[in-house]
């Protein structure tokens, strides 16, 4: 048997290894106690009868029948997706032709423009939706003679998210335009497709994946805001995450759990709905 | 000469970029109202900047806000550094199933992540307060952190660390001599980010401070009569310091064209 003399190495990078892995052990500790475990203990209150110790826990599914049975609530869900689809459609359409002009200016007006229109980021969330509605309010009262004339108006809601999640949409599309072969273009130019065509052909095929991400980076935070109903919803709009706050508010931990496990359920399907659609453009892509 | 695609596409930035400011400089320009109304001007006065030092209901959050957001970026860049160093290492299916689970903060909605957060101090009897505002704004802050670190960290040259060992350097020392330099860059980012999360935050610390200490965020929201000019004035000075900052960044990154050139 012929035998290749062996590397000395291997012990020593084994011990490397270990070296790192414990590195890393408060960090994966973080994670499995302060996400993970909260996770589970979720699930665990939304099956079960209200108790104050872990172990005299009874199943149930009251808290899910409790939330299905009342319609306020199911309308309020509803309301919540049907504004926050709307708003994040709204920030695309903005966003999408923004990012591709800005993508093809000098380096530095594309930093300095980019970093003055998602300057928004940087205000605290809560200010910047009073700050909207602030505006709504002089508005309102200038030529209606009604400071409160606006507040709570769908165009008021959709304003507010569209305002404080723009950014949101704006970055990812942005980023992944910025990093497109400029050649690309010009071969698209040279093969005799016009200014229109390479737009559908070329930029839109390959920048779908980014528009998602940003159509999910809107949606998810503007369905579930508590901030913009707050300021802007003039008290009488109600969406589901002043249900859940509500819940909490009364102590109802149990079924303030179930409207989140419900909740989180349907961000999933929507979730997993949008990746969906992801893969079949990306295919579409590849074959054109 | 400007071709007329030119014109149009510079018409609709510059559109753009004026309607998103537009509450940016109403906040700005109210925070020199002389009333409190955030609606009609009355006259110009810098008292409201003075009210932030001065204002003892103001005192209190403006505190907590620092020390929430301090403590957890410190806390969240270091978690996210040794993390991002660990799973770099790990197998495939090691580091996706750990980068799925660091996704879940940043995916899901803030109010289930305070929901779970809330069930999970019920269940231990931890008390709410600012202990427990820390250690949420940490476990939310630390998936950012790590997401900003871990490129930087895979394309780490492996021979670099290699050297330092053959050099004689122990595991520690090659961390700090060599591995941290490089990363130095990306760990200012890091901590850029989550920094603002924490400072942006609001229902998770509403959730977790049982509205029993206030940041500015939970202050702001209990304020039933609406928000103080005074909020306004601390806003426009943290603007104003992010503003310098980005300056100096245009600043130095057209030094450094004009250097390449």
């Amino acid at each position: 048997m012929i035998s290749f003399p062996k590397k000395q190495q291997k012990p020593k990078d084994h011990k490397k290894l270990n070296f790192e892995f414990y590195l890393g052990t408060p960090y994966f500790l973080m994670i499995i106690a302060l996400v993970l475990i909260p996770i589970a203990l979720m699930v665990l209150y939304a099956f079960t009868t209200e108790s104050n110790n872990l172990i005299s826990i009874r199943f149930t599914f009251d808290h899910f029948k409790e939330f299905f049975r009342q319609p306020t609530f199911i309308s309020s869900m509803a309301e919540s997706i049907y504004l926050s689809l709307i708003s994040a459609t709204i920030c695309l359409i903005i966003c999408y032709p923004l990012a591709f002009i800005l993508s093809r200016r000098k380096l530095v007006t594309q930093k300095i423009l980019v970093s003055l229109i998602t300057s928004n980021m940087f205000i605290n969330s809560l200010l910047l939706a009073y700050a909207v509605r602030s505006i709504f309010e002089i508005i309102g009262n200038y030529f209606y003679g009604d400071a409160r004339h606006f507040l709570g108006t769908d165009l008021a809601i959709i304003t507010g998210m569209v305002y404080l999640y723009l950014p949101f949409m704006l970055l990812p599309i942005y980023t992944h335009m910025a990093k497109l072969d400029k050649n690309l273009f010009e071969s698209a130019e040279d093969l005799g497709a016009n200014k229109f065509q390479t737009i559908v052909r070329v930029v839109i095929p390959m920048s779908i994946s980014s528009v998602l991400t940003g159509f999910m980076m809107v949606f998810l935070p503007a369905s579930t805001t508590l901030v913009i109903t707050r300021y802007l919803g003039g008290g009488q709009r109600k969406m589901i995450g002043d249900l859940i706050d509500l819940a909490f508010k009364s102590s109802k931990f149990g079924y303030g759990a179930a409207i989140a496990l419900v909740l989180a359920v349907i961000l999933l399907i929507f979730v997993g709905l949008i990746k969906k659609f992801d893969k079949y453009e990306g295919v579409l892509a590849n074959e054109e | 000469m400007k071709s007329k695609s030119k014109i149009f596409a510079d018409i609709y930035i510059y559109t753009v970029l004026i309607i998103v400011l537009i509450p940016l400089i109403s906040m700005i320009v109210f925070s020199f109202n002389e009333s409190n109304s955030l609606i009609v001007f009355t006259g110009f006065t810098f008292k409201w900047y003075g009210d932030i030092f001065t204002s003892r209901a103001l005192r209190e959050p403006i505190l907590n806000t620092l020390l929430v957001a301090g403590i957890s970026t410190f806390v969240s860049v270091i978690l996210g550094t040794l993390g991002a160093m660990a799973l770099s290492k790990q197998n495939r299916i090691f580091r996706e199933l750990a980068l799925s689970a660091n996704n879940i903060p940043i995916l899901s909605p803030d109010i289930l992540t305070a929901v779970a957060f809330f069930v999970f101090l019920l269940a231990f009897g931890i008390e709410r307060g600012l202990t427990a505002m820390i250690l949420a704004h940490i476990s939310f802050s630390t998936p950012y952190a790590l997401l900003a670190i871990y490129p930087k960290v895979r394309s780490l040259d492996p021979n670099l660390l290699d050297a330092a060992y053959d050099l004689g350097a122990t595991p520690g020392k090659a961390l700090w001599k060599v591995v941290l330099p490089q990363l130095k860059g990306s760990i200012i980012a890091g901590a850029a980010i989550a920094f603002t999360m924490s400072f942006d935050d609001y229902i998770v610390s509403k959730f977790a401070s049982g509205e029993l200490v206030n940041n500015i965020s939970t202050y702001m929201y209990s304020q039933s009569h609406g928000i103080k000019p005074n909020v306004n004035a601390l806003s426009t000075i943290i603007i104003l310091i992010i503003g310098i900052k980005v300056i100096l960044d245009y600043v130095k990154l057209k030094n450094n064209k004009n250097e390449e050139e």
